[in-house]
């Protein structure tokens, strides 16, 4: 396995309905880690980007909702240049050794 | 796998003779449990909900649609059937196509809508036609057949049946291009069954995926919000998205709840638990897992003996430990005998001539390990080793080994339950005695490049320090600094690649392990002519 398929997206919704823009977040919780409110920053392959999608399309009203996703390209073209916050920032989870 | 309805005939899932249409091989691993979780799979199976669809505003369209044929021997669902003014049907199948630079119909499009239309014009709906809607080119073609593609179809439904009453595996294709397309090349391995190079870049799934380790004494681990989340007297202590997680190995005293450990076993993802000191206690996989013929297969053989598998596991152990010591150590002499016996474990007529040589072997190779760290450091940090001692541990280095060694086992463990094999029937350790035989079987050719290797280099770079260790009527304990130290210089070793000494190609080490599961799994199931342990160079 190489991380160098291993894509970080920025994802980001507007949702109105409370019901649906939770189960939204739950998801995408679960794939990668809020970085504020309604953004997203996911680490991962096309192919599970692309199942990510499709559960998110379940999900919402598609006449009244949207959710964007940003391509910030792989892994290695981000690290720790393409995101820059000011002010109070979250952490990403990291690709090294996971232990807690 | 076939089911039998009532008529006591065999009805073959349509997708299973989509495999056959393809390479007869991947339909065998298909019915065999094989289920791979490679890219083009998970596109294929998005591919079959069709919202990016932009015929999808249409109101007469079904999805999933369930047909049964008797007169064909099949069963299958179509992802979408459209209905025209008339009622009648046509069968729209969405494939999604990343590798493919033209929207094209293959033979197994082919052959699965002849069936699915077929089927369903058998159920007494009328059925005008079939198409390929493909996905990434957002473009639909339509598959009109004639007599010989439906007589094909019936022919690929018998040859599919043939295939599935079969005794042993169809060999791999050889040479074929359709492998470097195939979804099943990681499981099946046709390039490594000579063993050796292969030219072939293998994707392996799940680059994006870690195994996490839960280590704080008295935590208490769930899921919450599809993340892992521990926490430690109602203080959080961190989370983990569960789609990230690739395996849990839970050390020591951390309580799992319940949801979580179905969660992780619904998700097919298994959990070692290790007592805090590196002992394997016990781990939980998923009821479902590939292989279970063949596995029949491994306990007869293991019954039986295979005392040429037990050779290489022995070999290949010997030899890296010389390897390891050319490079760390200062012992020439030492590595020369160890490289004797390594070519002696080939020859060794019985289970106990190889006991001997490997008791001999690691004798000779731990009476020499401390030349392998810096001596600047075993100075300033007052270390010693002679012995290997397994429990207790007398010592910081004996305590770091028994650690890493438990974490090699996990790993081992998850190779050999991801091919379907069982743990307990080895051929070099006893499966006698309660142990996961298999998993110690495969462990020992990765000893000294990886658990080995990570100890030195902890000690030798100062990540881990004799103090971080202490000793307690002779028994020596790892504090929680060492072992997070240790934990996280292993899984990078296990994430890091080297070059295959025998397939030539870059690829992890904890990929490595799994290969060689697989390996013993085509020696034991027939396909695999030998066995041969990895010796690195
Ligand atoms: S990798 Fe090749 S031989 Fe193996 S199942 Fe796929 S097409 Fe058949």
């Amino acid at each position: 396995m190489s991380l160098d398929d291993v894509r970080r997206y920025l994802i980001a919704y507007d949702i109105s309905d409370d019901v649906r823009r939770t189960n939204v977040a739950k998801k995408l919780e679960s794939y990668g880690d809020r970085v504020q409110y309604s953004v997203f920053i996911v680490d991962t392959c096309p192919a599970k980007l692309l199942r990510l999608r499709t559960q998110l399309i379940d999900l919402i009203d598609q006449g009244t909702d949207s959710i964007l996703f940003c391509n910030l390209g792989t892994l290695r073209d981000n690290q720790s240049r393409t995101l820059d916050v000011i002010g109070r920032s979250r952490t990403i989870t990291d690709h090294g050794p996971a232990i807690l | 796998m076939p089911e039998t309805l009532g008529e006591g005939r065999d009805l073959i899932p349509i997708s299973l003779v989509a495999h056959q249409a393809f390479c007869p091989r991947r339909a065998w691993l298909e019915a065999m449990g094989e289920t791979t979780d490679t890219h083009q799979v998970a596109v294929g199976t998005e591919a079959h909900a069709p919202a990016d669809d932009p015929t999808g505003s249409r109101s007469q369209r079904y999805r999933a649609v369930d047909v049964i044929s008797h007169d064909l021997g099949v069963i299958g669902r179509c992802d979408t059937v459209e209905l025209d003014e008339s009622a009648a049907m046509t069968v729209v199948e969405h494939k999604a196509t990343p590798v493919r630079r033209r929207p094209e119909v293959t033979e197994p499009m082919r052959v699965q809508v002849a069936l699915l239309s077929g089927a369903l014009a058998d159920m007494g709906y009328p059925v005008t036609g079939q198409a390929i809607y493909f996905i990434n080119h957002r473009t639909r073609v339509d598959v009109p057949l004639s007599e010989e593609d439906k007589a094909f179809a019936r022919e690929t439904v018998a040859a599919t049946a043939r295939t599935l009453a079969a005794e042993e595996a169809p060999p791999p294709l050889e040479d074929d291009r359709r492998c470097s397309r195939c979804s099943h090349i990681t499981v099946c391995l046709p390039d490594e069954r000579p063993l050796a190079p292969v030219t072939r870049r293998i994707v392996v799934a799940d680059p994006d995926t870690q195994v996490l380790h839960l280590t704080t004494p008295g935590s208490r681990a769930y899921v919450t919000r599809g993340r892992i989340e521990v926490s430690k007297s109602g203080e959080k202590l961190g989370t983990f998205p569960i789609e990230r997680v690739q395996g849990v190995v839970v050390h020591g005293n951390v309580d799992l709840s319940s949801g979580l450990i179905r969660e992780l076993l619904w998700r097919s993802l298994s959990v070692v638990w290790c007592t805090s000191t590196g002992r394997v206690t016990g781990w939980a996989r998923a009821a479902q897992g590939p292989n279970g013929g063949p596995r029949l297969l491994q306990h007869l053989a293991s019954h039986s003996g295979r005392i040429d598998l037990a050779r290489q596991f022995v070999s290949a152990k010997v030899a890296n430990q010389a390897t390891l010591l050319r490079r760390h150590g200062d012992t020439p002499l030492v590595v020369a005998r160890l490289r004797e016996l390594q070519r002696e474990a080939l020859e060794a007529p019985s289970l106990a001539d190889l006991f001997g040589i490997e008791g001999d072997a690691a004798a000779r190779y731990f009476e020499s390990f401390l030349t392998m760290l810096r001596p600047r450091v075993v100075a300033a940090e007052e270390l010693t080793f002679s012995v290997r001692t397994r429990r207790p541990a007398r010592d910081p280095i004996n305590a770091a080994l028994n650690l890493c060694y438990g974490l090699l086992t996990a790993d081992a463990l998850r190779a050999v339950v991801a091919c379907g094999l069982d743990p307990h029937a080895g051929f070099l350790h006893s499966s006698g005695r309660n142990k996961p035989a298999l998993a110690l079987d495969l462990v020992e050719e990765f000893r000294a490049p990886v658990a080995d290797s990570v100890v030195i280099n902890a000690f030798n770079n100062g990540e881990v320090r004799a103090r971080d260790f202490s000793t307690v009527l002779g028994s020596t304990r790892i504090g929680e600094r060492a072992r997070k130290a240790l934990i996280a210089g292993y899984e990078r070793r296990v994430t890091g690649t080297f070059r295959h000494p025998i397939f030539g190609y870059d690829v992890t080490w904890r990929r490595a392990m799994e290969i060689q599961a697989r390996l013993v799994l085509g020696v034991v199931d027939g396909t695999q002519p030998q066995y041969q342990g990895i010796k690195v160079r």
